[in-house]
């Protein structure tokens, strides 16, 4: 079920690079969201129509009433965002997105890129709450980057790192030890999430070792709902181009071009 | 109360309420039932339908501008037929009119559409898109030949019975010249406006941000646009021919501005990419606003500032 709302903001605060974290009450999305869906937030207030879009956000978590968002500032719209005060209210739509992560695998191999780790985050609670077994790779430029080593810490995850400079975990890019991961959890469907070159990278390997390989994508999206026909990608079977907001946003890696 | 105050019989039927959503800006009409009942509408303008499903631009398709969007969807659709075998049924159920947009690569097509849309059970009437590019004339749009324009409407009037709405193209000199050509050749109602050509470049990057360079501009940033285009259109026409106001509608403020310039109707567009239920909100500031300026009806906006300066 969607909701609109207006929820009252939290918590809106710096965490580590580029990323922020806000923390929302809304009890109607916290209720029905499930791993992969997202929301979209209204980033000015009421009265401005510029920048005039919603933002669209994985929810990384759900606490009791509590949506949480990490989110990194890219450009005017998560400025303003992130500009926004506790106690204020803002427009938030949700949750979205139709096909998420199939909850049939016996395992999983979690890997996330950089923010889109926001993406997952969720995934590993429920996933944690349903039994299922699952390994978590965690990868991003910097330490800095890693903006949500807090929040797995808090929540008592094990995750193998990797920062392209070396100065948290592994230092290396995030597929290095991939293929030997994929060994060692045989049945497992990997769950990806993060920059487009890294899923490029994590889907030719799942195709080498033939293992399942979904996607929750991002693309830029003006309405989130499946009205502005803007967010696709090229589905490869039927050659026509399909809506990640509603088709998605999670897609098997072999299905599209992305 | 509110049928009292916004029913208004139009092209021999009623249109419940002025409030229509614009074409491609609200796909066919099914994502928006799962939020609300499309029956609160004065009526659905689906995406533009083609002879052929057409598979649209490559992404990047949408780009956010200062106070609007550009899009360059390409007019992705699933072709004519497609559309009234599976998805016309199920948007019939609700009590508003559909309003089909008709576009074609050529003449050709663009009368075979509206023939089949004729035919339709449950299409109330046919919205022509003339912004696309003309083959047979070098690429020109049919919106902007005022020539080509009027043998297009002219043709298709003869093969439908239904009402026949021209959305103009504002990429020309003078709205007039368009504007006229479809009075002449009989159309029954004009809508004002599309999207407006623009370009929006990555700095960083250093090209179009774009797959296919331009796109068009639609949002807050070009209601004075379209306000203006109505109010020429309405200066010649007054009541005499329908305008159904389209461009920058996000606020009861904007609607207002549309009808005081001379529009009959109204389509949210772009609006509803960032509030889903900003038609429903209008409509209801709208109640609002007739009872406190104690207008029995909407009509008394429509026109009304043009009345001071009528010599």
């Amino acid at each position: 079920m969607i909701v609109d709302i207006k929820a009252k903001i939290l918590e809106n605060r710096f965490i580590s690079g580029k990323t922020w974290l806000m923390r929302l009450e809304a009890p109607g999305i916290a209720k029905y969201s499930k791993p992969a869906q997202f929301i979209m937030v209204k980033p000015t207030t009421e009265e401005s129509f510029d920048p005039l879009l919603r933002r669209a956000f994985a929810i990384a978590d759900v606490v009791g009433d509590e949506v949480v968002l990490y989110y990194d500032i890219h450009g005017r719209g998560t400025k303003v965002l992130s500009e926004r005060k506790s106690g204020e209210y803002i427009d938030v739509l949700g949750p979205l997105g139709k096909q998420l992560f199939p909850e049939d695998y016996n395992s999983y191999i979690l890997v996330g890129g950089g923010i889109g780790f926001a993406g997952l985050s969720f995934l590993m609670k429920y996933l944690r709450e349903k039994g299922k077994k699952f390994v978590s790779l965690y990868g991003a430029r910097t330490k800095e980057d890693l903006s949500m080593i807090e929040w797995i810490k808090e929540n008592g995850f094990d995750v193998i790192y990797y920062t392209d400079d070396g100065s948290f975990g592994r230092k290396g890019l995030i597929t290095q030890d991939l293929e030997s991961i994929i060994e060692e959890n045989p049945g497992s469907a990997l769950a990806v999430c993060g920059p487009t070159p890294m899923m490029k990278a994590v889907a030719k390997i799942a195709k080498q070792k033939n293992v399942p390989c979904y996607l929750s994508l991002e693309t830029k999206m003006a309405c989130g709902i499946g009205i502005c026909i803007g967010c696709v990608v090229k589905d490869i079977q039927s050659d026509n181009y399909v809506r990640v907001c509603y088709e998605g946003p999670v897609f098997e890696a072999s299905e599209i071009e992305f | 109360m509110e049928k009292e105050l916004l029913s208004y019989e139009l092209f021999g039927m009623e249109f419940k309420n002025p409030i229509w959503t614009a074409s491609g800006t609200f796909s066919y009409g099914l994502e928006v039932a799962e939020l609300y009942d499309l029956s609160e509408l004065g009526a659905v303008v689906v995406k533009g339908l083609s002879l052929k499903p057409r598979k649209g631009n490559m992404p990047q398709r949408i780009v956010e501008t200062p106070a609007g969007m550009l899009n360059s969807i390409g007019l992705q659709n699933p072709g004519v037929e497609y559309f009234i075998e599976n998805i016309l049924p199920k948007l019939r159920k609700y009590d508003t009119k559909i309003i089909a947009n008709v576009f074609g690569e050529n003449e050709e097509e663009y009368i075979a559409v509206s023939e089949i849309l004729d035919k339709a059970e449950g299409v109330h009437g046919l919205e022509l898109n003339v912004s696309c590019p003309n083959v047979k004339k070098g690429g020109i749009a049919f919106g902007s030949d005022p020539q080509v324009l009027y043998d297009l409407v002219y043709k298709i009037k003869k093969v439908t019975k239904k009402p026949l709405l021209v959305k103009l193209s504002p990429n020309v000199t003078n709205i007039l010249d368009t504007a006229d050509a479809c009075v002449s050749a009989n159309a029954d109602g004009l809508v004002l406006i599309n999207t407006l050509l623009g370009v929006a470049i990555d700095v960083e990057r250093e090209k179009p941000i774009l797959s296919t360079i331009t796109g068009g501009l639609s949002g807050p940033a070009i209601l004075p646009i379209a306000v203006r285009m109505i109010w020429q259109v309405y200066s010649k026409y007054g009541s005499k021919v329908p305008i159904i106001g389209v461009g920058g509608i996000t606020t009861i403020q904007d609607a207002l501005q549309h009808f005081l310039a001379g529009a009959i109707q109204i389509q949210v567009g772009t609006a509803n990419f960032y509030d889903p239920y900003s038609p429903l909100k209008i409509k209801e500031c709208l109640i609002k606003h007739l009872r406190k300026k104690g207008y029995d009806h909407f009509t008394k906006l429509v026109g009304k500032a043009h009345q001071m300066i009528i010599k």
